[in-house]
């Protein structure tokens, strides 16, 4: 099989992977090496954009799409007509390279189907990232898909190659994932994240001590390693719609996973129809937007001090699913009219976050102009608010130019209007 | 009134200092771009002649680096401008930058954030194609000698803004083992491994030929999820202006029109099942 038709196989199956992040690392880069390369701690670059509007930052590719697993929802699994191929390991470090030279990628992510054993499959993975950064010195981005199970030797090296390490949760329940992914290990999966987030926070405070080493008056120059275990953290991903579980479960699971294990991102993935589908699952069109409500939520957890209940209690009585029509946040606000309205000129950062259509920028900005005097609806315009989405939740100097009646029916019909033609504009 | 040529941002900074040092006001000065010059030459520095009044005119550190930005800005307008900031940063109120709303102080930041995305989508969006051997900048000039295990690129770029000296230095530390040109028509920048060398602007693009393109699209076009099409969504972070110099964008409009047809094949495929 020729290399071309390899890589359309390989990167056909790696597709279902959402993350393709290149952010978050250590700054370096080529200079007085060998090599290529370079990342920051910032944002990663996406080099291009793919016709579903998702950015291509790394070379996202299996190394194999064999598998011995039978998981229902893959593409790979055992009991798929999919074609199989299998990268030598000189093909994924040169085809790295070379795109890597062309300015295409930012790096590689690399993942694989379970062959042999996971001790095996994890080694030929830690092989590929130990060639790039060994004998080819490559500074550039690498993240690696970790195989539970696998020895802690092979995780630990494997995390000094790469800049990010991710295991995949994959379901959000012991019972999904039982029944559609039979052969994991639901312990198994979470040992291994804790195992990964040990040698992170390890590798952070050496750092630290290393650094106060450094600074001190009077050191000798150590030699240290400029290996840092996975400097862009861990993440993960959980397939969105192959089983029933509610939002709720989602984002209780999320809550738990980012608390318990730092993780840098939970991914969701909306279930998506594959070539060669099981029969167990459902054939539909994948659930996009609930994927995008889901981000949002997740968004609310993490930077706006929200809890879980309160985001996804807010509709349909208590099934526990996300307003797919208006935002978790302005869902959340019609849900607790009491809150409202809020005086912008009085009112605490926090308070100011829950406002539909106040982000942490806006709050900041409103915080640092009302020092000079108090706020004017026309001020908030000018801090970049949308007076329109804004103006009945708050109070401002001044009559609002907008009254629209506090009344949670009315307002969830005035934003819908205006929500709906947005999605539009993306779809 | 004074004429003062600017060539680039180093410059501005010298002339603007030595005009500041003699309250020369923004009024009294006609700013020309350095080609119109030729034509009336000695009509430059007359203003170095007059009294120093003020000699240690100080901006704040801020302005600095917001008129490093401006200054790749496209747009002869921009030298009067920051002129104009500067003095009044010294002359009349040090925290002006404040004043998100005084409607130079929002020009000047608009134009640096035009700048900024420039320089963000250059860094994406430029794409190297491998040469036998380096461009050859000197025309005429002997060959340079070529090593074994040295490799050679070459780049086509139109950025919208003056930015390639402001973003060659990121492409030194990324590919400092490479050898590369990247040209665009207002100047072309050449690294050798060693040194970075600016030269005058090329025409248009150079003809290589790099047989990695196609796998690079074999990848474009494998990692798309038809049933995920989104094409506003790609169209507002690449914008079509840009899609000349991407060897994956000729595949957009194909893999578009399929993406139905390949949809609707899984779907009744395991309906079938
Ligand atoms: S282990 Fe399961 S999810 Fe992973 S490749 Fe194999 S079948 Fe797919």
């Amino acid at each position: 099989m020729n290399l071309q038709r390899k890589l359309s196989i390989l990167a056909d199956a790696a597709k279902y992977d959402a993350s393709c992040a290149s952010s978050g690392s250590i700054k370096r880069d080529s200079r007085g090496g060998t090599g290529v390369g370079s990342t920051t701690s910032g944002m990663g670059i996406c080099h291009s954009y793919a016709p579903d509007g998702r950015c291509i930052s790394l070379l996202k590719i299996l190394l194999t799409n064999f598998c011995i697993f039978d998981c229902s929802y893959c593409i790979n699994r055992a009991s798929s007509q999919v074609q199989r191929a299998r990268f030598s390991v000189e093909e994924v470090v040169d085809l790295t390279l070379n795109f890597y030279k062309r300015n295409y990628i930012e790096g590689l992510f690399l993942s694989s189907g379970i062959i042999q054993s996971s001790d095996y499959t994890m080694e030929q993975l830690v092989n590929i990232a130990r060639t790039l950064r060994k004998t080819h010195d490559f500074r550039g981005y690498i993240h690696l898909k970790t195989i539970p199970d696998a020895s802690e030797d092979l995780i630990r090296q494997a995390g000094l190659y790469a800049d990010r390490l991710s295991i995949n949760i994959e379901l959000p329940s012991k019972q999904s994932l039982k029944r559609y992914a039979p052969e994991k290990n639901i312990g198994s999966i979470h040992h291994s994240m804790q195992e990964l987030r040990e040698h992170i926070d390890e590798s952070k405070e050496n750092r630290k001590q290393r650094k106060k080493v450094v600074s001190a008056p009077n050191r000798k120059k150590t030699k240290t390693s400029r290996f840092v275990f996975s400097p862009a953290g861990q993440s993960t991903q959980m397939i969105i719609g192959a089983d029933e579980s509610s939002d709720n479960k989602i984002l209780t699971l999320s809550n738990y996973l980012y608390g318990k294990y730092q993780m840098r991102r939970v991914y969701y993935s909306a279930f998506s129809p594959i070539p060669d589908t099981a029969t167990n699952l459902p054939a539909k069109a994948p659930p996009l937007v609930r994927e995008h409500r889901l981000y949002q939520a997740d968004w609310l957890l993490r930077f706006y001090g929200f809890s879980v209940e309160e985001i996804s209690n807010t509709h349909n009585g208590d099934t526990g699913m996300l307003d797919l029509d208006i935002d978790p946040k302005l869902a959340w606000a019609l849900h607790n009219l009491d809150f409202f309205p809020i005086n912008v000129n009085r009112a605490t950062r926090e308070m100011l976050l829950r406002v539909p259509g106040i982000g942490a920028i806006v709050a900041s900005r409103i915080i640092h102009s009302r020092q000079f005097h108090n706020l004017r609806f026309s001020d908030l315009k000018k801090c970049g608010v949308s007076i329109k989405k804004v103006a009945p939740f708050i109070e401002a100097l001044g009559r609002s130019p907008n009254s629209v009646p506090l009344e949670s029916n009315g307002l969830r019909n005035y934003f819908k209007a205006s929500t709906s033609t947005q999605l539009c504009l993306f779809d | 009134m004074h004429y003062v040529t600017i060539n680039d941002f180093n410059h501005w900074r010298i002339q603007a200092r030595e005009l500041l040092r003699r309250r020369i006001s923004p009024a009294d000065i006609t700013w020309q771009a350095e080609k119109q010059t030729s034509l009336m030459l000695d009509s430059g520095e007359d203003f170095l002649s007059l009294a120093i009044s003020y000699p240690n005119p100080a901006v704040p550190r801020d302005f600095f680096y917001l008129a490093k930005n401006v200054s790749c800005y496209r747009d002869e307008s921009r030298w009067p401008l920051l002129y104009s900031m500067a003095w009044r940063l010294v002359f009349e109120d040090r925290n002006l930058l404040d004043f998100k709303t005084d409607e130079q102080v929002s020009r000047l930041l608009s134009m640096q954030k035009a700048v900024g995305r420039d320089i963000h989508k250059m860094e994406a969006f430029v794409r190297f194609r491998k040469i036998d051997k380096p461009f050859d900048w000197h025309k005429n000039d002997e060959p340079e000698k070529l090593t074994q295990n040295e490799e050679y690129f070459v780049s086509w770029f139109e950025p919208q803004h003056l930015i390639l000296p402001s973003i060659s230095p990121f492409f030194v530390k990324r590919f400092n083992n490479m050898h590369w040109s990247i040209l665009t028509p207002d100047l072309c920048a050449h690294w050798n491994g060693k040194q970075l060398t600016f030269t005058e602007g090329e025409s248009r693009s150079p003809t290589a030929k790099d047989d990695l393109e196609n796998m690079w699209r074999v990848y474009y076009a494998n990692i798309f999820n038809p049933a995920r099409l989104k094409l506003k969504a790609m169209q507002s972070e690449m914008p079509k202006k840009y899609w000349v110099n991407l060897p994956e964008a000729t595949l957009i409009n194909e893999l578009t029109r399929s993406a139905g047809k390949k949809v609707d094949n899984m779907l009744t495929n395991s309906i079938d099942k």
